[in-house]
């Protein structure tokens, strides 16, 4: 991270997280409105559970459990999950064992090998061998060549991680999760061409989603070039379709445009609304706005916002705080 | 296995396509020397010439078993891409569960994200295609390390080429999907069915 005190300017840049963690972090969904309940709606285990009722047998606990677990019925799930552990236990096998320990809660469900962190080489090794020999059998998953790029990039590999990236972004060039995570790391890279190109392709595809046109204004910003869907980004504000956590990035980013060209009470009024279900970017772009336009002009507490890793604007508070102690613990979180 | 794709094969090549290919839909007769399986239950079928009840709704069948690109409801048009891709991963799908005792879905399901389960998902298949492929990557690495390695190495492959997510690529690589022949993975099975007779999975 940049010290703070040189940093004059800052953009609501995606984060790049692991997979599973920005899925976590809800950043990665599109949610289906409440008038389509889609067709699992369908899903009827009347004549499954008579069966098991009747016949207490593996198979058909297994086959219940398969059901239950697609149709989200969780109470019939969990029934046939004890029995597959409790009864079934010598005769179930690893996949039918594990499905039933994930209903029952007793395994996380996504044990992918990952590094978080820098400073065990080992262990960095180990990940981005197991990563290699996953992608060697499934070569397009353009999600798991994004993780491996990760990876490269923490333990200092950045052409490996560049390899991985641009063959992601050439397997699923429109998601959200890879173009965002590529135009972030091409930025670092100090590559803007490509940073602007991959966000660039993707928008192109995805006009109405607010995470990418947000990652467009702020990369297109962050690589000195004229951001192309900013009125897109305020038709999508004002359509009232997403939910507030969706379009956080995007109030951000536009507000950050706002108070560049000036028009600061625009930009409040964006921040503001960027605050109302902010994630833990556009709350250290509050901070930021905030501390530009004087704290007497808009203020940003982060300790009044529930938000899952807000590393950054809790250093920037501890910074302006100058509690140098606490800024330094969590920029260490931030790493 | 090989009794059912024989019977999904006869179906297809008389224009029906089963749509609800389940557990409880395969019945299975002791005979000496062996059992002999037949597909049942063509209540919910599909005819290429229109003329089935359910010709004009989405998913006939229990949709607890449906491809994710019912789940994701996309609905190809065109009745050989669509029939040919289904009855495809309803097989996939009997292979795991004879396996596994787990259905295909189910087991890539624990590895989706709550935010790219088909009932929260609210954008397109082809916008949630890359989430679900990484899901079932590690479905398809649990079912291979379920499996004696021998007859991993036989049949991982027609599971991948079956369960595959994206209803485009699945089948046999390089082939488009409505060119795909049952045929093909019945010869396959009837392959694994002589080896498994011949002691060869006996580890």
């Amino acid at each position: 991270m940049a010290a703070i005190h040189e940093e004059r300017e800052r953009n609501v840049v995606p984060r790049w997280r692991n997979f599973y963690t920005t899925a976590e972090l809800g950043e990665l969904g599109r949610f289906r409105s409440r008038d389509d309940p889609g067709p699992l709606q369908d899903a009827d285990l009347s004549a499954l559970e008579v069966e098991f009722g009747q016949h207490k047998l593996l198979p058909i606990a297994g086959d219940l459990l398969s059901g239950a677990v697609i149709s989200r019925n969780f109470q019939v799930a969990r029934e046939a999950a004890e029995f597959v552990l409790s009864e079934g236990g010598a005769l179930a096998g690893p996949a039918l064992k594990s499905l039933a320990m994930t209903v029952l809660s007793r395994r996380s469900p996504l044990e992918v090998p990952d590094v978080n962190y820098i400073g065990n080489d080992d262990q960095t090794r180990r990940a981005i061998a197991a990563k290699r020999r996953f992608l060697h059998s499934f070569p397009s998953d353009a999600v798991q060549w994004m993780d491996l790029a990760r990876v490269y990039t923490i333990a200092g590999f950045p052409k490996q991680a560049e390899r991985c990236v641009r063959i992601a972004a050439a397997i699923a060039p429109a998601n959200r999760f890879i173009a965002r995570s590529a135009g972030r790391f091409f930025l670092h890279q100090h590559d803007y061409d490509s940073a602007y190109a991959v966000i660039r392709k993707a928008v192109r595809v995805q006009r109405t989603d607010p995470w990418i046109v947000a990652a467009e204004i702020a990369i297109a910003t962050a690589c000195k070039k004229m951001p192309l869907f900013v009125r897109q980004g305020r038709d999508l504000l004002n359509s009232e379709n997403y939910r507030l956590s969706d379009i956080t990035e995007l109030a951000s980013a536009i507000g950050t445009e706002e108070l560049k060209s000036g028009s600061t009470s625009k930009a409040k009024k964006l921040v503001r609304l960027s605050l109302r279900a902010p994630n833990e970017n556009s709350l250290a772009q509050a901070k930021w706005i905030s501390s530009e336009l004087g704290e007497n002009s808009i203020k940003v507490d982060v300790t009044e916002f529930k938000v899952a890793k807000p590393f950054e604007a809790d250093t920037r508070q501890a910074y302006f705080a100058a509690d140098w102690q606490k800024s330094d613990h969590f920029n260490a979180g931030l790493v | 296995m090989h009794h059912i794709a024989t019977g999904l094969m006869q179906l297809h090549g008389v224009g029906i396509a089963h749509q609800d290919l389940k557990p409880s839909n395969v019945l299975v007769f002791e005979k000496e020397p062996m059992s002999v399986s037949k597909v049942a239950d063509l209540g919910n079928s599909s005819s290429r010439d229109g003329s089935s009840p359910y010709e004009h709704v989405k998913w006939a069948g229990d949709i607890t078993y449906a491809p994710p690109e019912i789940l994701y409801s996309q609905i190809d048009v065109d009745w050989n891409n669509r029939r040919i891709a289904t009855n495809l991963y309803l097989l996939g799908s009997m292979v795991t569960f004879i396996f596994t005792n787990t259905t295909a879905f189910a087991a890539l399901r624990q590895n989706l994200a709550l935010e790219h389960d088909p009932s929260n998902w609210g954008a397109s298949c082809q916008e949630v295609l890359p989430y679900v492929r990484t899901a079932f990557n590690l479905a398809a690495t649990a079912f291979e390390q379920e499996l004696p390695k021998s007859l991993a190495r036989d049949l991982a492959p027609i599971y991948l080429q079956l369960c595959e997510p994206d209803p485009l690529r699945r089948g046999p690589p390089g082939q488009a999907i409505n060119k795909v022949s049952l045929m093909r993975f019945v010869s396959r099975f009837d392959t694994l069915a002589c080896k498994a007779a011949a002691g060869k999975y006996n580890e």
